[in-house]
Protein backbone atom coordinates (compact mmCIF):
# COMPACT_ATOMS: atom_id res chain seq x y z
CA UNK A 1 0.00 0.00 0.00
CA UNK A 2 1.41 3.32 -1.03
CA UNK A 3 0.64 6.25 1.20
CA UNK A 4 0.62 9.76 -0.06
CA UNK A 5 4.02 11.78 1.31
CA UNK A 6 2.65 14.10 4.37
CA UNK A 7 3.82 17.63 3.09
CA UNK A 8 5.35 19.09 6.18
CA UNK A 9 3.75 21.99 7.49
CA UNK A 10 5.58 25.67 8.43
CA UNK A 11 4.73 26.21 11.62
CA UNK A 12 5.29 29.84 12.40
CA UNK A 13 4.61 30.91 16.22
CA UNK A 14 5.10 33.88 18.60
CA UNK A 15 8.55 33.10 19.36
CA UNK A 16 9.25 33.22 16.30
CA UNK A 17 7.36 36.72 15.40
CA UNK A 18 9.61 37.77 18.53
CA UNK A 19 12.62 36.71 16.81
CA UNK A 20 12.42 38.40 13.71
CA UNK A 21 11.37 41.34 15.43
CA UNK A 22 14.29 41.16 17.64
CA UNK A 23 16.71 40.08 14.39
CA UNK A 24 15.47 43.34 12.47
CA UNK A 25 15.47 45.86 15.49
CA UNK A 26 19.47 44.66 16.05
CA UNK A 27 19.68 45.73 12.16
CA UNK A 28 18.15 48.85 12.83
CA UNK A 29 20.14 49.33 15.54
CA UNK A 30 23.68 48.68 13.76
CA UNK A 31 22.22 50.89 11.04
CA UNK A 32 22.03 54.25 12.99
CA UNK A 33 24.73 53.61 15.25
CA UNK A 34 26.77 52.98 12.30
CA UNK A 35 25.87 56.68 10.56
CA UNK A 36 25.96 58.53 13.92
CA UNK A 37 29.61 57.39 14.19
CA UNK A 38 29.97 58.41 10.69
CA UNK A 39 31.65 54.88 9.98
CA UNK A 40 28.78 54.91 7.29
CA UNK A 41 28.23 57.83 6.04
CA UNK A 42 28.04 58.30 2.24
CA UNK A 43 29.39 62.19 2.18
CA UNK A 44 32.78 62.16 3.50
CA UNK A 45 33.76 65.19 5.49
CA UNK A 46 36.52 67.91 4.49
CA UNK A 47 38.98 68.40 6.21
CA UNK A 48 41.93 70.93 6.73
CA UNK A 49 44.84 71.52 8.77
CA UNK A 50 43.86 73.77 11.00
CA UNK A 51 45.68 76.08 14.15
CA UNK A 52 44.30 76.91 17.48
CA UNK A 53 45.07 78.83 20.40
CA UNK A 54 43.78 78.59 23.91
CA UNK A 55 44.60 80.91 26.73
CA UNK A 56 44.76 79.50 29.98
CA UNK A 57 45.12 82.77 32.43
CA UNK A 58 45.28 83.38 36.00
CA UNK A 59 47.21 80.37 35.73
CA UNK A 60 50.06 79.41 38.89
CA UNK A 61 53.69 80.51 37.76
CA UNK A 62 55.04 77.58 39.33
CA UNK A 63 53.04 75.73 35.63
CA UNK A 64 55.20 77.73 33.86
CA UNK A 65 57.63 75.76 31.41
CA UNK A 66 55.28 72.23 31.73
CA UNK A 67 53.88 72.50 28.05
CA UNK A 68 56.52 71.93 25.68
CA UNK A 69 56.53 72.01 21.55
CA UNK A 70 55.38 68.91 20.39
CA UNK A 71 53.65 67.95 23.09
CA UNK A 72 50.49 65.75 22.10
CA UNK A 73 46.94 67.52 23.66
CA UNK A 74 44.39 65.36 24.85
CA UNK A 75 40.83 65.81 25.61
CA UNK A 76 40.64 64.89 29.62
CA UNK A 77 37.24 63.24 28.85
CA UNK A 78 37.45 61.66 25.46
CA UNK A 79 41.24 60.76 25.76
CA UNK A 80 41.12 61.49 22.15
CA UNK A 81 44.36 63.50 20.15
CA UNK A 82 43.26 67.27 19.70
CA UNK A 83 46.53 68.11 18.13
CA UNK A 84 50.07 68.78 18.59
CA UNK A 85 51.51 71.77 20.52
CA UNK A 86 53.60 74.17 17.95
CA UNK A 87 54.43 76.92 19.96
CA UNK A 88 53.58 78.20 23.94
CA UNK A 89 53.96 81.66 25.28
CA UNK A 90 53.77 83.60 28.73
CA UNK A 91 52.68 86.42 29.99
CA UNK A 92 51.73 88.38 33.33
CA UNK A 93 48.17 88.35 34.23
CA UNK A 94 46.57 91.86 35.09
CA UNK A 95 43.94 92.68 37.43
CA UNK A 96 41.65 95.42 36.14
CA UNK A 97 40.84 97.78 38.74
CA UNK A 98 39.12 101.29 39.54
CA UNK A 99 40.36 104.40 40.69
CA UNK A 100 37.11 105.50 42.92
CA UNK A 101 38.58 109.16 42.73
CA UNK A 102 39.32 109.40 39.03
CA UNK A 103 36.71 106.88 37.84
CA UNK A 104 39.87 105.47 35.81
CA UNK A 105 41.14 102.25 35.25
CA UNK A 106 43.99 101.02 36.91
CA UNK A 107 46.26 97.40 35.83
CA UNK A 108 47.91 95.58 38.31
CA UNK A 109 50.19 92.66 37.37
CA UNK A 110 48.40 89.49 39.69
CA UNK A 111 51.10 88.45 41.76
CA UNK A 112 52.17 84.73 40.92
CA UNK A 113 49.46 84.26 38.65
CA UNK A 114 50.40 83.90 34.62
CA UNK A 115 48.39 83.95 31.44
CA UNK A 116 49.73 81.51 29.09
CA UNK A 117 48.98 80.98 25.49
CA UNK A 118 49.50 77.02 23.71
CA UNK A 119 49.27 77.13 19.75
CA UNK A 120 47.42 74.04 18.59
CA UNK A 121 48.30 72.35 15.40
CA UNK A 122 45.50 69.88 14.30
CA UNK A 123 43.19 68.18 11.50
CA UNK A 124 39.86 69.24 11.71
CA UNK A 125 36.70 68.49 9.61
CA UNK A 126 34.84 71.66 8.33
CA UNK A 127 31.16 72.00 9.07
CA UNK A 128 28.96 74.34 7.88
CA UNK A 129 29.44 76.20 11.22
CA UNK A 130 32.95 75.69 11.12
CA UNK A 131 35.32 73.01 12.45
CA UNK A 132 34.89 69.61 14.00
CA UNK A 133 37.50 67.73 16.12
CA UNK A 134 37.47 64.08 16.43
CA UNK A 135 33.02 64.92 16.31
CA UNK A 136 33.50 67.89 18.71
CA UNK A 137 32.84 71.29 17.68
CA UNK A 138 35.62 73.89 18.19
CA UNK A 139 34.06 77.59 18.24
CA UNK A 140 35.85 81.04 19.20
CA UNK A 141 35.44 81.33 23.12
CA UNK A 142 34.92 77.65 23.65
CA UNK A 143 36.45 76.38 26.91
CA UNK A 144 38.63 73.78 26.31
CA UNK A 145 40.25 71.39 28.60
CA UNK A 146 43.85 70.83 28.26
CA UNK A 147 45.38 67.77 29.19
CA UNK A 148 49.16 67.51 27.84
CA UNK A 149 51.49 64.75 29.86
CA UNK A 150 52.84 66.75 32.32
CA UNK A 151 50.17 69.81 32.98
CA UNK A 152 46.02 70.17 32.62
CA UNK A 153 43.97 72.96 33.02
CA UNK A 154 41.12 74.52 31.17
CA UNK A 155 41.44 77.79 28.68
CA UNK A 156 39.25 79.02 26.59
CA UNK A 157 40.07 78.97 22.63
CA UNK A 158 40.75 82.64 20.99
CA UNK A 159 41.68 82.30 17.62
CA UNK A 160 41.28 79.51 15.03
CA UNK A 161 43.23 79.46 11.29
CA UNK A 162 42.67 77.53 9.00
CA UNK A 163 46.36 76.60 7.19
CA UNK A 164 45.28 75.42 3.87
CA UNK A 165 42.96 78.32 2.38
CA UNK A 166 44.37 81.13 4.83
CA UNK A 167 41.15 81.66 6.00
CA UNK A 168 41.83 83.82 9.17
CA UNK A 169 39.01 83.82 12.21
CA UNK A 170 40.70 85.77 15.44
CA UNK A 171 38.42 87.13 18.10
CA UNK A 172 39.44 90.60 18.43
CA UNK A 173 42.96 89.81 18.74
CA UNK B 1 3.62 -4.87 2.78
CA UNK B 2 4.83 -2.57 5.26
CA UNK B 3 7.50 -0.11 5.17
CA UNK B 4 10.76 -1.45 6.72
CA UNK B 5 11.38 0.45 10.00
CA UNK B 6 13.91 2.79 8.67
CA UNK B 7 16.11 4.70 11.34
CA UNK B 8 15.86 8.22 10.24
CA UNK B 9 18.66 9.51 12.34
CA UNK B 10 17.74 12.70 14.27
CA UNK B 11 19.93 15.20 12.93
CA UNK B 12 20.73 18.26 14.24
CA UNK B 13 19.69 21.11 11.92
CA UNK B 14 21.04 24.60 12.65
CA UNK B 15 19.08 26.94 11.18
CA UNK B 16 19.96 30.80 10.08
CA UNK B 17 17.35 31.86 13.10
CA UNK B 18 19.88 29.87 15.06
CA UNK B 19 23.36 31.63 14.04
CA UNK B 20 22.29 34.84 14.72
CA UNK B 21 21.08 34.24 17.89
CA UNK B 22 25.02 32.94 18.57
CA UNK B 23 26.32 35.54 16.95
CA UNK B 24 24.20 37.97 19.05
CA UNK B 25 25.13 36.23 22.46
CA UNK B 26 28.82 36.18 21.53
CA UNK B 27 28.10 40.29 20.44
CA UNK B 28 27.11 40.39 24.02
CA UNK B 29 30.29 38.83 25.70
CA UNK B 30 32.46 41.41 23.73
CA UNK B 31 30.35 44.19 24.58
CA UNK B 32 30.54 43.22 28.16
CA UNK B 33 34.93 42.66 27.52
CA UNK B 34 35.26 46.09 26.19
CA UNK B 35 32.51 47.84 28.24
CA UNK B 36 34.79 46.99 31.50
CA UNK B 37 37.45 46.74 29.56
CA UNK B 38 38.98 43.24 30.93
CA UNK B 39 41.37 42.72 28.14
CA UNK B 40 43.53 45.33 29.72
CA UNK B 41 42.82 43.81 33.38
CA UNK B 42 43.69 40.35 33.04
CA UNK B 43 46.31 41.04 30.65
CA UNK B 44 48.16 44.40 31.20
CA UNK B 45 51.29 44.36 33.36
CA UNK B 46 50.97 48.19 34.84
CA UNK B 47 52.69 48.41 37.99
CA UNK B 48 52.06 50.51 40.84
CA UNK B 49 54.99 52.46 41.80
CA UNK B 50 54.81 54.86 44.50
CA UNK B 51 54.58 58.78 44.27
CA UNK B 52 55.43 61.89 46.03
CA UNK B 53 52.43 64.23 45.35
CA UNK B 54 52.97 67.99 46.02
CA UNK B 55 50.04 70.13 47.00
CA UNK B 56 48.38 73.47 47.64
CA UNK B 57 45.33 73.91 49.76
CA UNK B 58 44.15 77.72 49.54
CA UNK B 59 41.95 79.29 52.05
CA UNK B 60 41.03 76.84 54.58
CA UNK B 61 39.47 76.61 57.97
CA UNK B 62 41.74 75.68 60.82
CA UNK B 63 39.67 73.03 61.24
CA UNK B 64 39.95 71.45 58.26
CA UNK B 65 44.00 72.00 58.61
CA UNK B 66 43.37 69.78 61.96
CA UNK B 67 42.62 66.83 60.02
CA UNK B 68 45.81 66.97 58.29
CA UNK B 69 48.11 64.96 59.84
CA UNK B 70 51.21 63.14 59.10
CA UNK B 71 50.07 59.54 57.84
CA UNK B 72 46.66 60.55 57.63
CA UNK B 73 45.06 58.77 54.83
CA UNK B 74 43.00 60.74 52.08
CA UNK B 75 40.40 59.88 49.74
CA UNK B 76 38.54 61.00 46.90
CA UNK B 77 34.89 60.01 46.04
CA UNK B 78 36.26 57.07 43.93
CA UNK B 79 39.24 55.60 45.56
CA UNK B 80 42.07 56.34 48.13
CA UNK B 81 44.09 59.56 46.93
CA UNK B 82 47.10 59.01 49.52
CA UNK B 83 48.72 59.31 52.61
CA UNK B 84 49.70 62.35 53.87
CA UNK B 85 53.32 62.56 54.19
CA UNK B 86 54.63 66.31 54.90
CA UNK B 87 52.41 69.43 55.53
CA UNK B 88 53.48 73.20 56.16
CA UNK B 89 50.56 75.91 57.00
CA UNK B 90 50.88 79.57 56.15
CA UNK B 91 48.58 82.44 56.65
CA UNK B 92 45.98 82.61 53.39
CA UNK B 93 46.85 85.33 51.16
CA UNK B 94 44.29 87.12 49.87
CA UNK B 95 43.95 89.70 47.45
CA UNK B 96 41.92 93.11 47.49
CA UNK B 97 41.53 96.28 45.29
CA UNK B 98 42.03 99.61 47.13
CA UNK B 99 40.63 102.30 46.85
CA UNK B 100 42.74 103.78 44.15
CA UNK B 101 42.42 99.74 41.83
CA UNK B 102 45.22 98.83 42.97
CA UNK B 103 45.83 95.22 43.88
CA UNK B 104 47.00 94.50 47.22
CA UNK B 105 47.09 91.08 49.61
CA UNK B 106 46.78 91.01 53.60
CA UNK B 107 47.16 87.71 55.55
CA UNK B 108 44.07 86.54 56.23
CA UNK B 109 43.24 86.63 59.99
CA UNK B 110 41.71 82.35 60.31
CA UNK B 111 42.05 80.94 56.79
CA UNK B 112 45.00 78.91 56.08
CA UNK B 113 47.30 77.91 52.73
CA UNK B 114 48.49 74.62 53.22
CA UNK B 115 51.59 73.06 50.59
CA UNK B 116 52.40 69.52 51.49
CA UNK B 117 53.08 66.03 49.88
CA UNK B 118 50.77 63.30 49.38
CA UNK B 119 52.27 59.67 49.27
CA UNK B 120 50.23 58.01 46.48
CA UNK B 121 50.35 54.89 43.98
CA UNK B 122 50.45 55.83 40.23
CA UNK B 123 50.97 54.09 37.05
CA UNK B 124 53.64 55.86 34.73
CA UNK B 125 53.09 55.92 31.18
CA UNK B 126 54.39 57.57 28.04
CA UNK B 127 51.22 60.36 28.29
CA UNK B 128 51.71 60.96 31.85
CA UNK B 129 50.80 59.33 35.42
CA UNK B 130 47.51 57.59 36.29
CA UNK B 131 46.81 57.72 40.28
CA UNK B 132 46.12 54.01 41.17
CA UNK B 133 46.44 53.28 37.27
CA UNK B 134 42.98 54.99 36.20
CA UNK B 135 43.26 58.50 37.36
CA UNK B 136 45.18 61.12 35.19
CA UNK B 137 47.17 63.11 37.59
CA UNK B 138 49.76 66.10 36.74
CA UNK B 139 50.67 69.50 37.66
CA UNK B 140 47.41 71.12 37.04
CA UNK B 141 45.00 68.84 38.32
CA UNK B 142 42.27 69.60 41.33
CA UNK B 143 41.29 67.01 43.46
CA UNK B 144 38.44 67.02 46.72
CA UNK B 145 39.85 64.87 48.95
CA UNK B 146 38.40 63.35 51.93
CA UNK B 147 39.08 62.45 55.59
CA UNK B 148 38.34 63.10 59.38
CA UNK B 149 34.97 65.00 58.34
CA UNK B 150 36.65 66.64 56.09
CA UNK B 151 36.33 67.84 52.66
CA UNK B 152 39.68 70.06 50.92
CA UNK B 153 40.16 71.03 47.22
CA UNK B 154 43.52 70.31 46.53
CA UNK B 155 45.36 71.42 43.05
CA UNK B 156 48.47 69.26 42.33
CA UNK B 157 51.59 71.50 41.96
CA UNK B 158 54.44 68.40 41.22
CA UNK B 159 54.48 64.45 40.55
CA UNK B 160 57.63 62.67 40.95
CA UNK B 161 58.02 59.07 41.54
CA UNK B 162 59.42 58.42 45.15
CA UNK B 163 62.73 56.72 43.45
CA UNK B 164 63.52 60.46 41.61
Amino acid sequence: MNTAPTKKKLYFNFIDILLVLLVLASVVTLIFFLRERRIVDGSSPKTAEITYKIEVAAMREEFRNLVAVGDMVMDPVTTNVIGEVTDVTYAPYYYVGTDRTTGLQITTAYPGKITMTVTVKTAAALTDTGYEIKGNALTLGDTISLRVPNFTGNGICIAIEQSASQTQNEKGR
Amino acid sequence: MTDSNVKTAKGLRFSVIDFVIVLMILACFVGVVLRYDLVNKLFSKTVLTEARITFVAEAVTPEERAVFTESTVFYTDRDVFGALSSLEAAPAIVYYENSIGSLVHYEHATLLDLNGVFRAQVVSSENGYLLNGNTFIAPGSTFTVMAGGASVRITVLRVNLAEE
